[in-house]
């Protein structure tokens, strides 16, 4: 006990936040890549249709892994007990932010391996892009979730980006989810970069929603 | 009054604005409130007046034949199983077969196709030893193919012609694309009622005054346009969205802990569930109800002096739109009651998503039973496709009843679980809880 208060216990708090907040999350996530074979083709693919389990799929993972990452404190029982505490929020937030989209990133990545043994031609650029487009829908999500203080409704921008993404297609421009169908791969890194800094505001925000509180 | 007072606490609510602002973007997104930058035009004598499907086996035999030949050098098949696009790759087995299904198709030998244009020697392993396809198969002037290699130039000057046998029996032809279309697992081009696909013809004027006037006098031009709405409208948006409603307003009580204080009310189970459901009802289908008319209203003045349905739109959004909002906001209160927990926002979003992709192929009419969102995609140009309409009617008619009435069944089921809830008989998600718990626990003697 001694020891773990002189050093902050990150490896604890993931722990225990996979265990105790993020299972269901990831059971959901787990299911979407399980599923996504069964729906579209995973096999035999080009470069740029292999883009589209990747884009049009596993990129939904970022919403169901980044959008709660608020949730436990937003019981407020929860928020009091937590507030006591000598750890920091803000710095539980961000292990949880990093553990969701690490856990993401992994999916994803082992996805592109399986497409690969599928005889697929993916490449690390396709699981990259697909990252971007994850971080960025759940960042959505995740800001959403701290300005209203509930996750339900944080699930519904970054679900309806997507649907506009289908309705719209290219129209969106350098925001457009669903780019490397086409071949294209530079809207990837404004939905990267965006999503980044979408991701450290909603992390800001939640600290300055706490402090005032 | 109730119900007044749940209307009002969901349009005031945050996800309410979310809501509004989504259908008025993913509306605007469609150009549902530019229907009039494109007017319905009474076809003039002479001009071209667009293209409809016809079933020619003169056109389908050779064109089908093409697309199978290119698709089998390449061992590369796309098809579309349940919607969703899926590259199929056969086995050496399989491409045999395919070449069997060529061969009688061409009257070419089965051993020579599968030598020369899947580049599989006989009785041996995959041996691509030349790529056939794009410029080495030409079309010649009688509908028939040749297809040309270096390796065969070298070897032989001989080419290998595919043309369609002039004795081919189209039904036997069907037949056999049926066969091809089995082996790609289904969902191909080849499957027997895609095949016309392959028959393009022009319209005639005949044909097409026809189908203005259809327009016209059945749709009464105003109906058209409200359908193409209600297609919008519903895949859009509210086949998806009112479940968050739902789920949040649900999941309310219990966030404010006044759960177990309501518990205690008089009023009854059937009558809070009933109210509830009918506020998010109506909640969710005042936006549409005004936009619908905001999206009809623009074209009206371009048919001044003809005979429109001024109701169509209204028509649309409570036979159209309405049981895909009580299905989706249903789902949303009964998975919450079961469960305390939003998970229904993941099971319609995967509904929705599935539905979406599934009716792909079917976008220009779609009303199969299960729709949730029902497709008629095909825009003012193509005059509404207002007799596939009336052909498929009756089908619309049981998908809307069958969602509407599936709707009504799960708030039943969800009165049910209030009142179980209420007497103490059942916890809502403690069965998970418990389950979750159990896992926890086990896990933690195993580390002890």
């Amino acid at each position: 006990m001694h020891s773990s208060k002189k050093r902050f216990p990150v490896l604890e708090i993931a722990k225990i936040n996979l265990r105790h907040n993020a299972l269901l999350s990831i059971a959901v996530a787990v299911l979407l890549c399980l599923v996504t074979p069964l729906l579209i083709g995973t096999a035999n693919l080009d470069r740029n249709a292999a883009a589209m389990p990747l884009e049009m799929f596993l990129s939904l993972i970022g919403i169901v892994l980044l959008t709660p990452v608020f949730q436990p404190e937003q019981n407020e029982e929860i928020d009091d007990l937590v507030s006591s505490k000598y750890c920091s929020t803000a710095k539980v937030h961000l292990i949880r932010t990093v553990c969701s989209a690490g856990i993401a990133a992994l999916l994803i990545c082992v996805f592109t391996v399986y497409m690969k043994l599928q005889s697929c031609d993916v490449a690390p650029v396709l699981a990259l892009g697909s990252i971007a487009d994850a971080l960025f829908l759940g960042s959505m999500g995740m800001l959403t979730s701290a300005l209203t203080g509930n996750t339900v409704i944080g699930y519904m921008p970054p679900l309806l980006y997507y649907v506009l993404n289908i309705g719209m297609g290219p129209k969106l421009g350098s925001f457009y989810l669903f780019s490397m169908v086409t071949g294209s791969y530079t809207a990837k890194l404004w939905l990267f970069a965006a999503g980044l800094i979408i991701i450290v505001f909603a992390l800001f925000y939640q600290r300055l929603r706490k402090r005032r509180a | 009054m109730l119900l007044l007072q749940e209307i009002k606490k969901i349009v005031k609510s945050i996800p309410y604005l979310i809501f509004v602002a989504a259908i008025i973007i993913g509306l605007f997104s469609q150009s549902v409130f530019r229907f009039g930058d494109d007017p319905l035009q009474e076809p003039q004598p002479g001009s071209s007046y667009g293209f409809k499907q016809e079933e020619i086996a003169e056109q389908i035999m050779p064109a089908a034949l093409r697309d199978l030949l290119t698709e089998f050098s390449n061992n590369n098949y796309t098809t579309y199983p349940i919607g969703f696009l899926k590259h199929v790759k056969l086995s050496e087995g399989e491409q045999a077969k395919i070449a069997e299904i060529l061969s009688e198709i061409t009257g070419n030998n089965k051993e020579r196709i599968l030598q020369e244009v899947a580049g599989i020697s006989p009785g041996g392993s995959d041996n691509y030893t030349f790529q056939i396809g794009g410029d080495a198969m030409q079309q010649d002037g009688n509908g028939g193919f040749t297809i040309g290699s270096d390796e065969n130039q070298q070897n032989s000057s001989e080419k290998m012609t595919f043309a369609v046998r002039d004795d081919m029996d189209y039904a036997r032809f069907k037949e056999l694309m049926g066969q091809a279309d089995d082996l790609l697992g289904g969902g191909s081009n080849y499957a027997v009622d895609s095949l016309i696909g392959y028959g393009t013809v022009p319209l005639t004027y005949e044909e097409a005054k026809e189908r203005y006037d259809l327009a016209v006098t059945s749709d009464q031009v105003t109906g058209g346009y409200a359908r193409l709405f209600s297609d919008y409208a519903g895949v859009m948006v509210l086949s998806i969205l009112p479940v968050f409603l739902a789920v949040i307003l649900s999941m309310k009580d219990r966030r404010a802990k006044m759960e177990a204080l309501i518990y205690t009310k008089e009023t009854s189970a059937a009558k809070l569930t009933f109210i509830r459901y009918l506020a998010l009802v109506i909640a969710a289908m005042a936006p549409v109800i005004i936009l619908s008319y905001v999206s009809n209203i623009m074209v009206w003045s371009s048919y001044s002096g003809m005979q429109l349905d001024y109701l169509a739109p209204l028509k649309y959004d409570f036979g159209w739109l309405m049981p895909s909002v009580m299905i989706s906001t249903a789902i949303g209160m009964f998975l919450t009651e079961l469960t305390s927990t939003p998970i229904a926002v993941v099971v319609q979003g995967f509904w929705w998503m599935l539905d979406v992709n599934l009716g792909i192929k079917t976008v220009h009419s779609g009303y199969s039973l299960f729709r949730l969102a029902p497709r008629h995609n095909v825009g003012p140009k193509s005059l509404f496709r207002t007799q596939d309409y009336l052909d498929h009617f009756p089908d619309l008619v049981q998908n809307r009843l069958l969602m509407a009435g599936i709707a009504l069944a799960l708030i039943l089921l969800t009165i049910l679980i209030y009142e179980a809830k209420r007497k103490g008989k059942f916890g809502g998600n403690a069965f998970f809880k418990k389950a979750v718990s159990g896992i926890r626990n086990r896990k933690n003697q195993s580390q002890a």
